[in-house]
């Protein structure tokens, strides 16, 4: 594993723009491509807004932001790993959205985790500790 | 995220620029409402300009786009690219909005 450092932060919208700053810095170093950093982007977006709304729907606590690469697998992956004291929520139970809904009968809710799913390589979830831990993972390009 | 607003004969164009995320995606939908209470119903957002996307910008599509066919007017979309292409492209958006080949397309339609 490579990396190490990490970002204790107030888990509200605010800190967005933080953590963006955070990660991107963290994916360059650790070699992400731009296509990859995009797709990271927007996995931390809906994982850091899904933290502030379920984990802490009453506000004040904080979340832990930690990015490693995997060099145990074959090819490596970076791993995203996000991690709250909040209540207990999994964000993989989540249904996914009706995508062959027409426009009137579409719902708004749910394309945050969705779009995580779809984006990220390999999502994992764990309660520990009194603690959420979310993990999202990018297969490393080869070369 | 910033947007420009022009009328182009019975179209009215707004171009998108920027990022659409948690914190600026709802002024996409307060933009799309104004336009509609000024009297404003196709609307043809340009989103070439448009370097990054999140649910929450979905989220204010959609109900941009609710609002506006209840009212009997309606939304569409063009210059998608990057990742805002395959975020609409995963979502199932290319299949719930016309989305236009390119801007030229877009106005003449």
């Amino acid at each position: 594993m490579t990396g190490g450092i990490s970002l204790r932060i107030p888990a509200t919208l605010e800190s967005l723009g933080l953590v963006q700053n955070f990660v991107g810095t963290q994916g360059k170093l650790l070699g992400l491509d731009a296509e990859m950093s995009a797709r990271l982007e927007l996995v931390v977006e809906e994982l850091v807004v899904n933290i502030g709304r379920y984990a802490y729907p009453q506000g004040g606590g904080d979340m832990e932001v930690d990015c490693v690469l995997d060099h145990d697998r074959k090819p490596p992956r970076f791993c995203l790993i996000l991690r709250d004291w909040g209540e207990a929520f999994n964000p993989l139970n989540k249904e996914a959205p009706d995508l062959e809904a027409g426009l009137d009968e579409r719902q708004p809710g749910g394309l945050g985790i969705f779009l995580v799913r779809e984006l990220a390589d390999h999502c994992s979830y764990r309660r520990q500790d009194d603690a959420n831990e979310f993990r999202a993972c990018f297969v490393m390009p080869k070369g | 995220m910033n947007i420009e607003t022009r009328i182009e004969g019975t179209k009215t164009l707004l171009t998108v620029t920027g990022r659409m995320d948690a914190l600026s995606a709802p002024a996409f939908e307060a933009a799309c409402v104004d336009l509609l209470e000024k009297g404003h119903m196709t609307l043809v957002a340009n989103l070439a300009g448009l370097e990054y996307i999140s649910s929450a910008g979905l989220r204010s599509i959609l109900g941009a786009a609710k609002k506006l066919k209840s009212a009997g007017g309606s939304l569409s979309f063009c210059g998608l690219c990057g990742m805002v292409d395959e975020v609409f492209r995963v979502s199932g958006f290319l299949k719930l909005f016309k989305v236009h080949a390119s801007l030229a397309q877009a106005l003449e339609e």
